[in-house]
């Protein structure tokens, strides 16, 4: 009811010093953005603006979803099924649909189809309840009105579900009806505060979304349904077209902090109006450059937590009024003019610190005038040209070749053609808000929101609300489904619905359980796959699947139980891990809060090897092994193949060294904490120590480490090799014992390599490698054998079993593991099953992951150029330089010159009659250059220092032919630094030195050989293949 | 001379004992010692196995041809399965002892008494002759046609050779030819050891040849136990070179140096040490410098051999090396060898 005018005044005053208040303390006023106005003007179908990635919800938004009202949701689709009162869902994870009884779905939610196509038709028929059929109108009797639909078909509705009849896009053109989905908003800020569900765009974070695409005419009438649950502190926005919002960059960044825009606070033009809400009211404000104006709408109900309203702007008048839904004009003020959107304004809805949903918004350009007051009885009649008419009879019936609207009180029929508008009055309708009106509330919807106490609501009769990709609204009861589409029936129209499966975006159901109404007992949480519910594992007494290898999962309130697909990866918690106590409100589903994921974070990561709390029986130990299980057990013996011990959770009763990562003697005891040096320097292996290094690393009670090799234990002592002594100590003061992985590398015998080594012996000296070495220790392959997959389960002592899955009998899980045998895990001690890849994940944040030796680096040697060594005939600082070019004499006669070998490959090979090794290399040497074709290598054996005399006899010997070149002085030699024999140098055809090897061990063959190919490779111009050699 | 009850400080010669004590053994018997323990059978399976790979790889005419031949490897190879205790002329390695020998006498020069190409293969088959001298039957061999001389013979004419090498020589050691005017210690460990094995074995060794001998390893060891290897640039560390100066010292009866407890020191002190190179090669001679050094000293690093050992082995028996298999298998059989014999021998 409208105040008086003093009243008014007062009031106004009074508001506005809390207005001021309270917008000066918004968080959401601090913003200042710009609005993209879209494309003016053309009010065609409103093209939708390329969006960034928004999601909805937090889930694969790619899958359609299935969300349950306890919270759980299972990616998944519709399956096909047909007993009305249950929906049939075919999670992803599982193999087997699932049926619930509908009333425990809360929503399905498929992924956005931007669609260009708005529905059409050429009338609009509103129904109770809001929805909007589209077709031909043919016949409205009495009873019924025929309505020829493109999408159902004819259709026969009951004339007490009609609320109003249309012409589409005749009088008030339709901007946007809606809201389907987050597809035409854009939101800003932080997390993304507003989710879509059901179509509906509902938030409980603060944020701001906007509408665009949809360009608002300064001449609009703006249909408004907001709901909230908790408390209502929101506001609703028409922005002038002076705004733009922030770039869309920064949107979708997500960025807590609000980056400031533009500086030009000045070009923020105002809106043209906010409705907003102050404490326990409903405000209506606009505000230009100069001037402003406000006024009280009204007071929120903390009944109906809804508010429905029409918002009619009006430039002309200079006035914006708002009138609920019947008609009634609860407030108006003038609004200023450069406050009025001229080029297209934006709708904005920004939620404070309550929560807000917005369930529709319809935005019409008006030509007409102010909505109808259908508080009046009677029919409201707006034919396209002319004035409104009411009258308390109307049907609508053929007359010859066209349709015509008989009115009886009229004298002439009204051609359908030239019929705008009819709207049925309320009082005709089904249900009514008298009351409400006369408390001088703001007027409560026809539709409050579902789960509401609202009573009396003709949405309630319905199952479900359906909202489709192409931005239908439909109401009905669900009958079926079938391969491709959902039926539908409703009361008051004859037909049903049949809704294509392709073409649904939501369903709603409505007046569900409340999740509070049945506490079934669940024994975990299911999380992975597209699916997170809570339910239980199914035992073979209930389903013989689970004892032939299949993990069978009823959900919560499911009537079916499914297997999980073999491939499902992911976990069910039955304990959630210690958090701090954030007391959840009831009925919320766990959603990201950014403060309580950080606090979880923190709390769930265990110290490497800390110890579980004391729950387990004491005398248990633990033994790690290397594939992530942690089994509880007592050790009998130690011995030089592996462990012996006793379990209940597993059959056998020894496990191999190689298998073992540590045993936990005194698990409760935690370890000693030792800083980063002194860790470092317990696991660096001194390099006398390289070829008998410590294979297990002994932590004693209190906290001592010793490095040792472990021989054997019994359970008195424990017997240990150090230093190739054998020590004994008592078990008891043994805590743990590590198993370290060997040293990680060769690369120190590689080092010595590029050791120049002894002066005048041969210096390359591979370090024998062993042929039974292993390198890194790979984690056992999990090709395990047998049936069912393979599951990890986790128990709250820090026990670890991974086991192939073969049963759930009574509660317990059975199944095999390599190396084990049988294994059981009582499900009552689990905490946890982890599936899949989770499995594998656990086991790379291995505890004891960080108990490697390390060899301590070698010296690195340098070369005369000061330069380090590098690696094998790539070390001396001739490499890669041209070669120092030489003549000499040949013991055959004539002369040797290095120049005029240019564009040939040539060997080198320094020499001399007391190296051994040369007489040893100069035969290999032969025989690799021999073994390329004639002419492609050149090879030449430089004697040092030595004459004719002492070289013929000895080749004679050797029976060795080369072709010698005699280095009297030496200073070829010194020439080519050499400093030990024998040397061999490669020089390319380019006259670089391309390789030099300082003698000739084992690997030399091979080395010389890839170095003479890569040097003929690149001296034909092709790249050279991978030098290994050099790379050694 | 044939029967001697001392003989050189190789243990390999230890394992022929029985044979001396004129014990007549037809069959294999497990290897017993002095004191009547038996060797482990890891050990001993370790070294059959070795022993199978060597044999199956022996060519025709006696000698192992594998990247390195020759006289020296020849006669490694020969004291491998003189060393496990079989009788080597009728037990079941008889024929590849008697054939292996045979090509040893082969490779020596007649004129000169050398062996081989280098003065390695001189010494190490030196030392081969001197093991088999007396308890290989080498009268009546049927030859192929060929006249081979007598293992004493070979012997003395093969001391002959050395003797005179280092005359010639400055420095009063070896290197690699005859007639080699510097020396180092590694060839000079070998022909060394060979000469006072031969000495130990009856053959008549002039006294200031083995003087002068040790007199250069003297003036190649540090004090710190270091040996030097020619005299050129420093003392880098070498258990090789440590192992040969310790152990020329000790069968040289020269004990009483200080450069020898020097060595011995150096060496029990760093028994993880690895090898500088040269695995198989320190290790033979790591094992016998351990062996009469220290004895403890010996017994741990022992342990630690064959582990590596074990886990080294290739499946047919061999063991990989720098130089080839055969010089590889041979060299880590003749290390593991010295534990068919617990007992140190010349304790004194």
């Amino acid at each position: 009811m409208p105040h008086s005018q003093q009243q008014r005044r007062l009031s106004r005053a009074t508001l506005l010093a809390c207005l001021l208040a309270a917008w000066t303390t918004e968080a959401v006023r601090g913003q200042i953005f710009q609005l993209q106005v879209a494309q003016p003007a053309v009010v065609a179908p409103a093209q939708p603006v390329e969006l960034p990635e928004q999601t909805e919800g937090q889930a694969d938004t790619t899958r359609p979803r299935l969300e349950l009202q306890t919270g759980d949701y299972f990616s998944g689709s519709l399956a096909p099924y047909d007993q009305p009162g249950k929906i049939a869902w075919q999670a992803d994870a599982l193999s087997e649909p699932l049926v619930f009884p509908l009333g425990a779905a809360a929503a399905v939610q498929f992924p956005l189809v931007p669609t260009n196509v708005p529905t059409q038709g050429e009338f609009g028929v509103e129904l109770l309840a809001g929805d909007v059929l589209f077709g031909a109108v043919e016949e409205l009797t009495a009873d019924t009105l025929t309505l020829a639909t493109e999408q159902f078909g004819t259709l026969h509705i009951n004339r007490s579900e009609v609320r109003g009849i249309e012409r589409w896009g005749a009088l008030n053109r339709v901007i946007y009806m809606g809201p389907a989905g987050m597809q035409d908003w854009l939101w800003q800020g932080g997390k993304q505060a507003f989710k879509s569900r059901g179509g509906r765009l509902e938030a409980e974070l603060p944020g701001t979304i906007a509408l665009t695409g949809h360009p608002v005419p300064g001449n609009c009438l703006i249909e408004l349904e907001l709901s909230w649950r908790r408390k209502a502190d929101f506001s609703v926005r028409l922005a002038s077209s002076g705004r733009m919002w922030q770039d869309m960059a920064n949107a979708v960044q997500g960025l807590w902090r609000q980056q400031p825009a533009n500086q030009n606070d000045q070009q923020d033009a105002g809106a043209a109006f906010e409705l907003t809400t102050v404490r326990d009211y409903v405000v209506l404000v606009s505000e230009g450059a100069d001037a402003a104006d406000v006024a009280v709408v009204g007071s929120l109900s903390d009944k109906r937590r809804k508010l429905h309203l029409q918002i009619r702007v009006n430039p002309a008048a200079g006035t914006i009024a708002v009138y609920s839904p019947t008609g009634n004009r609860l407030a108006e003020i003038a609004c200023p003019l450069d406050a009025i959107p001229l080029a297209g304004g934006v709708i904005e809805l920004t939620n404070r610190r309550g929560d807000v949903r917005l369930d529709r918004l319809v935005i019409r350009d008006t030509i007409a005038g102010p909505p109808i007051d259908l508080s009046q009885p009677g029919i409201h009649v707006q034919p396209s040209g002319g004035d409104p008419l009411v009258v308390e009879e109307l049907t609508i019936e053929r007359d010859g070749d066209a349709a015509v609207v008989r009115m009886p009180q009229q004298d002439e029929p009204l051609p359908l053609a030239q019929l705008a508008r009819i709207d049925f009055s309320r009082r005709e309708s089904a249900s009514d808000d008298d009351e409400a009106e006369q408390k001088n509330e703001p007027v409560a919807g026809d539709d409050p929101v579902p789960g509401d106490i609202a009573a009396d609501d003709p949405a309630a009769r319905f199952d479900v609300r359906v909202a489709t990709q192409s931005g239908l609204r439909l109401h009905g009861d669900w009958n079926s489904v079938s391969e491709d589409a959902v039926t539908l029936s409703r009361a008051g129209i004859a037909e049903s619905f049949s809704i294509p499966l392709v073409d649904l975006q939501a369903v709603e159901v409505l007046g569900g359980d409340s999740p509070a109404s049945h506490r079934m007992q669940p024994r975990g949480e299911l999380v992975g796959g597209g699916v997170e519910c809570r339910g239980a594992l199914v035992g073979a007494k209930e389903d013989p699947r689970a004892a032939a290898g299949q993990l069978v999962w009823r959900p919560l309130r499911s009537q079916t139980a499914s297997p999980l697909r073999s491939d499902f990866s992911g976990r069910i918690t039955y304990v959630v891990k210690q958090t701090p106590e954030i007391p959840e409100r009831p009925g919320a589903r766990r959603r990201p809060n950014p403060v309580i994921d950080f606090l979880r974070s923190l709390s769930s990561v265990a110290p490497a090897g800390a110890a579980a709390p004391a729950k387990q029986p004491v005398g248990d130990q633990l033994l790690w092994l290397k594939t992530g299980d942690r089994i509880s057990c007592r050790v009998t013996s130690i011995d030089e193949s592996g462990v012996h011990f006793t379990s209940s959770m597993v059959e056998a009763k020894f496990v191999p060294h190689e298998l073992v990562k540590a045993w936990d003697r005194a698990p409760g005891v935690a370890p000693a904490p030792l800083d980063e040096r002194k860790m470092a320097r317990l696991l660096t292996l001194p390099r006398m120590q390289r070829n008998n290094p410590p294979r297990h690393v002994l932590q004693s009670t209190d906290g001592d480490y010793l490095r040792a090799r472990l021989l054997s234990a019994t359970d008195e002592t424990v017997e240990v090799e150090q230093r190739l002594e054998t020590r004994r100590i008592p078990v008891d003061r043994v805590a743990r014992i590590i198993w370290l992985d060997k040293p990680e590398d060769r690369q120190a015998d590689r080092d010595d390599e590029a050791d120049p080594g002894d002066n005048g012996d041969a210096a390359v000296a591979d370090a024998a490698d062993q042929p039974g070495d292993s390198t890194a220790e790979d984690e056992p392959d999990d090709a395990e054998p047998g049936v069912g997959p393979l599951i990890q389960a986790v128990r709250s002592d820090g026990v670890r079993l991974t086991l192939r899955f073969e049963q759930l009998v009574d509660g317990v899980i059975g199944g095999r593991r390599e190396a084990l045998g049988a294994a059981h895990v009582d499900l009552k001690q689990v905490d946890e099953l982890l599936l899949g890849d989770a499995i594998a994940d656990a086991a790379a944040e291995n505890p004891f992951g960080q108990w490697q030796l390390t060899s301590a680096p070698n010296p690195r040697y340098l070369t005369e150029s000061g330069e380090p060594a590098a690696a094998a005939g790539q070390e001396a600082g001739l490499v890669g330089q041209p070669a120092p070019d030489f003549r000499l004499k040949l013991l055959a006669g004539g002369e040797f010159q290095l120049e005029k070998t240019r564009g040939k490959v040539v060997v080198l090979e320094f020499w001399a009659t007391w190296c051994g090794f040369c007489m040893q290399a100069m035969p290999r040497v032969a025989e690799i250059v021999d073994s390329y074709p004639e002419g492609d290598v050149v090879s030449i054996a430089v004697n040092l220092r030595e004459d004719a005399d002492t070289i013929t006899p000895v080749l004679e010997r050797m029976g060795l032919e080369p072709t010698v070149a005699l280095d009297i002085d030496g200073a070829t030699a010194e020439k080519f630094q050499v400093t030990g024999l024998p040397q061999t140098v490669i020089v390319g055809a380019d006259g670089n030195v391309a390789n030099v090897f300082v003698g000739a061990g084992l690997r030399f063959d091979e080395q010389l050989r890839a170095g003479i190919d890569a040097a003929l490779a690149a001296a034909r111009g092709e790249s050279a293949p991978a030098d290994e050699a050099s790379a050694q | 001379m044939t029967s001697n009850m001392h003989r050189g400080s190789l243990v390999l010669l230890l394992a022929l004992t029985p044979i001396l004590c004129g014990v007549d053994r037809a069959a294999a018997q497990l290897p017993e010692l002095r004191s009547g323990e038996v060797v482990p059978r890891d050990i001993r399976e370790m070294y059959e196995r070795g022993l199978k790979y060597l044999a199956l790889q022996q060519s025709p005419e006696g000698g192992w041809q594998g990247s390195q031949g020759g006289p020296g490897v020849d006669g490694l190879c020969v004291m491998c399965f003189l060393a496990c205790g079989e009788d080597p002329n009728y037990g079941i390695y008889a024929d590849n002892v008697q054939k292996g020998v045979q090509a040893v006498l082969r490779a020596q020069n007649k004129s000169t008494g050398y062996y081989g190409n280098s003065m390695y293969h001189h010494g190490f088959a030196m030392l081969a002759m001197a093991e088999a001298y007396g308890a290989v039957d080498d009268r009546q061999w049927s030859g192929h046609g060929e006249q081979l001389p007598s293992i004493g013979a070979s012997l003395e004419l093969a001391v002959r050779s050395a003797v005179t090498s280092q005359k010639k020589n400055q420095l009063g050691a070896w290197r690699y030819s005859p007639d080699s005017n510097d020396a180092d210690t590694s060839v000079s460990g070998a022909v060394l050891v060979g000469l006072l094995a031969a000495r130990n074995a009856g053959i008549e060794v002039p006294d200031e040849s083995i003087d002068r001998a040790i007199a250069y390893y003297k003036s190649m060891t540090s004090d710190s136990g270091q040996v030097a290897y020619a005299g050129m640039g420093g003392f880098d560390n070498s258990p090789a070179r440590i192992s040969i100066g310790s152990l020329v010292y000790a069968i040289a009866r020269r004990k009483d140096i200080p450069q020898y407890e020097a060595t011995v020191r150096n060496l029990s002190e760093n028994l993880e040490a690895p090898a500088n190179g040269y695995t198989e090669y320190t290790r033979y001679y790591r094992a016998q410098a351990l062996f009469q050094g220290d004895y403890e000293a010996w017994q741990k690093w022992n342990r630690l051999l064959v582990r590596t050992l074990k886990e080294s082995q290739n499946p047919d028996g061999s063991f990989q090396g720098d130089f080839g298999p055969e010089l590889g298998t041979s060299m880590s059989l003749l290390s593991l060898a010295l534990n068919y014999r617990f007992l140190p021998i010349y304790e004194r």
